[in-house]
């Protein structure tokens, strides 16, 4: 999806002092994309660990004051995600905004972190959590992986 | 390069499935989305394992239980990092071979290797004993340390590969 509207707003970030200082100093991206990749590597843990917990396949023990620990890291990496996000994003606007797999990583985000809070709030509440639930939240999450990689190739 | 690995590379280059993975528009990102996906879950994983072998959190939990419950994680993700890694690889070795970002990162797994081997070797059958000791033995921590700046290396040189070498696909 590329309406007008979306490429002059990129063609305004791309202007930016700031967008302007990423794209000349070579280090920039690569660190924003690094630290990128070990947030979601935090929030994917935090995902298996919540499903884990859930549907406890192999006697997975875990007591609930721990499982709220990997609440907090999600809350603090999806944080370093956003933050690390917009660096790429101002840094490379159309590369990202106008770019169906980030259109698409952004769908699968809304949808991965709505299903995951939905996930930890039924635990909270001692609800039993139905395994396809569960399964969809990691699917999604495993989506905003792919379609994140995806981005180079579209 | 020695000869005979650049032969090797030339001869693996020409064999049917790397041409493909080159090749093909599809299956290379595909293979590349399942590496990340394979990898950041190994470093989450292992990364869970050092913390409670230091101490950091989950403190509650018997150390021989905790860890094992996330190795198996680590052992699936980690053979889904080497499959799809090695594709990666025989689409382009004489490229890999020559980028020192993935020479460190081969070097960094190298390590990895041999911290676990330590590791084992020093307390392989005490672990199931350690149930919850206020402290672990100082070289047990330090493995725990080196693991997690390993692993955290091979992201970082991992990373650093698409930035420094000629992708089969894009730029």
């Amino acid at each position: 999806m590329r309406p007008n509207g979306l490429l002059d707003f990129c063609s305004a970030i791309e202007s930016t002092p700031l967008s302007l200082y990423i794209q000349s100093t070579p280090w920039v991206v690569p660190v924003a994309q690094i630290v990128h990749l070990f947030a979601i590597a935090v929030i994917l843990i935090s995902t298996v660990t919540a499903i884990l917990y859930a549907t406890r396949p192999l006697q997975f023990s875990m007591s609930p004051l721990n499982l709220w620990r990997f609440k907090k890291y999600m809350y603090v990496s999806l944080a370093i995600l956003f933050f690390s996000g917009a660096i790429l994003i101002i840094g490379e606007p159309a590369r990202s905004l106008a770019n169906s797999a980030f259109q698409l990583k952004m769908l699968f985000l809304v949808t991965a972190l709505t299903l995951t809070l939905f996930l930890f709030k039924r635990i909270r509440e001692s609800q039993t959590t139905p395994r396809i639930l569960c399964l969809i939240s990691l699917v999604m999450w495993m989506g905003v992986v792919f379609s994140g990689r995806w981005i180079a190739y579209v | 390069m020695p000869d005979i690995l650049l032969h090797f590379f030339n001869w693996l280059i020409q064999t049917p499935i790397s041409e493909i993975i080159a090749e093909n528009e599809v299956i290379f990102p595909w293979i590349e989305a399942f590496h990340v996906l394979g990898v950041t879950l190994v470093f989450g994983s292992i990364a869970m394992v050092d913390m409670r072998l230091l101490n950091i959190g989950f403190t509650d939990q018997a150390i021989n239980q905790f860890c094992e419950q996330y190795l198996t994680v680590t052992w699936m993700a980690f053979i889904l990092s080497v499959i799809t890694g090695s594709m990666l690889f025989i689409s382009n070795p004489v490229n890999y071979a020559s980028n020192n970002n993935f020479l460190i990162k081969v070097v960094l797994l190298l390590c990895a290797g041999i911290n676990m081997a330590i590791f084992q070797y020093l307390y392989g059958k005490k672990i199931p004993h350690w149930v919850n000791p206020a402290r672990l033995p100082t070289m047990a921590r330090l493995g725990a340390t080196c693991s997690i700046l390993i692993w955290s290396g091979v992201i970082i040189f991992g990373r650093l590969i698409g930035f420094t070498l000629v992708p089969t696909l894009s730029s």
